[in-house]
């Protein structure tokens, strides 16, 4: 392009120069240095058109906060009497008032229906964004499969918590996991779906993978199946992965690495399979504790040093135990819910 | 990320009410500003944009494909607002109105705050704004304050893409020639500064 004729007014026309102005972005301003070296002689020029830029910076008048709510609440409400008085026939006010009653008392029934476990309903009221969030929490022991509104489907394993709105927006599906759970997400190019568990949030676009997020971990694992997902650290924006089918990220307070992982080993638990693999006395009882819903206390364990490996489907806590106690060589008691380890050397 | 509009406003058509609120939610303050620029009549600008969404709503099966609603719904604030306050001024002066034009005033309020400008040299800048004409005024506003592109600009103002532009040279031009002694004394000051840190 030339710019060898170009007038102040011209410069001011140009809506690239615009943006540079405006918002001093690193690709505007290397575009603009540029044509500055290649047309030193229109320095004067650039330099008055930014200053009158600069001048003519304005800012828009906004509504007070109060006005804006009065005007969506009267938008709603039109909104609510439209949709129920759809022949377009005056409805008498005490008439409205009985539809709009019935309306909310078939939601009413059909949310108790639909969400018999629902813990927590937190509502958050703004005038940009009207959200309900619904909180699911598995506790140890039990795993819980669900469906979300847009069909994606979710394994949640045992002590892990997930939160979610009670409608996803136009333009993003995002859920709040704690623990761990297996994902099949539903493709919308459109609506990312993005999984936020602390600092580590994955954006992904129709796949299925797994994500071990436990809060008391201090790794985060998100490991792929299918499809293209990506993590990233939300402080460090920098610091982000895009996953292959068969890699895992391992998210560290450091950084964010990928690798590849064992199917068998991050997976066998969405089938119901507990896999240990070369796993450690504390791994064990951890492990078992989540699956099983128990508490497990360990006495006298320091010395034991050997390793566990083994996969159990559908089997008891009594059998698994047994199992483990011969191979790294424990004596146990059981009462109730509470297991006491205690090592034998 | 955002859906592209057109997705949008075929929702709004197929009747779906997230979709309608979502247009609202995301172009209420735009409108409002706009519209209070136009009338300079609060009650009014939302008065009218009610009334938008209302018809909005009610003609929705019978909406046209819009590209961008952005400019879709600027342009249909712009003669809503028209057309009422032509009604009020009907009595009194019927001709000021007569070509869609809209007494707008800028006031040092609207300048984004800036350390750098003192309250003679805003006075200055306003002082220049008041000389444009109203088309001029109006282009400057759509295109500074509401950052829009020439396309938009034409569409809402219903005006052909050069005039859109000659305008806005016009009104450049006579802004640039009243601020000049601003410029020429920002310029020897800055010139002074790299002469002196060297």
């Amino acid at each position: 392009m030339d710019y060898s004729n170009y007038s102040v007014e011209d410069f001011l026309m140009d809506e690239s120069f615009q943006k540079y102005v405006r918002e001093g972005d690193k690709e505007s301003q290397k575009i603009w240095e540029e044509i500055l070296r290649n047309f030193p002689d229109k320095a004067p020029e650039i330099e008055e058109a930014k200053e009158i830029l600069q001048w003519v910076r304005f800012q828009k008048r906004k509504p007070s906060i109060k006005d804006a709510e009065q005007d969506i609440k009267r938008f709603e409400k039109y909104l609510l009497q439209a949709t129920i008085g759809k022949s377009g026939k005056v409805v008498p006010l005490w008439k409205r008032g009985w539809a709009a009653a019935v309306v909310v008392m078939v939601c009413a029934v059909g949310f108790l229906y639909y969400y018999p476990q629902v813990i927590t309903v937190k509502k958050t009221d703004t005038v940009q964004n009207t959200k309900e969030y619904f909180e699911r929490k598995v506790p140890d022991g039990q795993k819980l499969s669900l469906k979300l509104g847009d069909g994606t489907t979710v394994k949640i394993n045992a002590g892990s918590s997930i939160k979610f709105p009670q409608k996803f927006t136009l333009d993003k599906r995002e859920v709040y996991l704690e623990g761990e759970a297996y994902f099949e997400v539903v493709k919308d190019a459109g609506r990312p779906f993005i999984i936020h568990t602390g600092n580590f949030q994955t954006t992904v676009l129709g796949t299925s993978f797994n994500i071990n997020a436990y809060p008391s971990q201090e790794v985060f694992k998100i490991a792929l199946v299918e499809g293209k997902v990506q993590v990233e650290d939300i402080k460090e924006k920098s610091r982000r992965v895009q996953l292959t089918p068969n890699q895992m990220a391992i998210c560290l307070d450091t950084g964010i690495v990928a690798s590849a992982f064992d199917p068998e080993e991050e997976l066998a638990w969405k089938n119901d399979i507990l896999v240990f693999k070369e796993a450690d006395i504390h791994q064990v009882a951890h492990k078992l504790e989540r699956w099983y819903g128990v508490d497990i206390t360990l006495s006298k364990t320091h010395l034991i040093e050997k390793k566990f490996t083994g996969r159990f489907h559908n089997q008891t806590l009594g059998h698994i135990l047994k199992g483990a106690s011969f191979a790294l060589g424990f004596d146990y008691t059981q009462q109730g819910k509470s297991i006491i380890i205690t090592g034998t050397k | 990320m955002k859906l592209p509009d057109q997705t949008i406003w075929n929702s709004l058509k197929n009747g779906n009410k997230e979709a309608y609120l979502q247009i609202y939610k995301s172009h209420y303050e735009l409108l409002y500003s706009y519209g209070l620029k136009l009338s300079n009549d609060q009650e009014l600008t939302r008065d009218c944009i009610h009334e938008i969404f209302v018809n909005l709503w009610e003609q929705r099966a019978k909406l046209n494909d819009v590209l961008h609603i952005k400019a879709y719904l600027l342009k249909y604030l712009r003669r809503l607002i028209f057309h009422k306050l032509k009604k009020k001024n009907r009595q009194t002066s019927i001709d000021s109105l007569q070509q869609e034009s809209f007494q707008i005033t800028f006031s040092p309020e609207d300048l984004l705050i800036q350390q750098d400008i003192t309250k003679e040299n805003q006075q200055k800048i306003m002082e220049a704004l008041s000389h444009l004409s109203p088309r001029q005024k109006e282009i400057i506003y759509l295109k500074f304050y509401d950052e829009l592109s020439y396309q938009e600009i034409q569409d809402i103002m219903s005006l052909s893409y050069q005039s859109v532009r000659n305008t806005l040279h016009k009104a450049l031009t006579s802004l640039r020639k009243r601020l000049l002694s601003l410029v020429v004394i920002i310029f020897f000051t800055s010139k002074i500064l790299y002469i002196n840190s060297l």
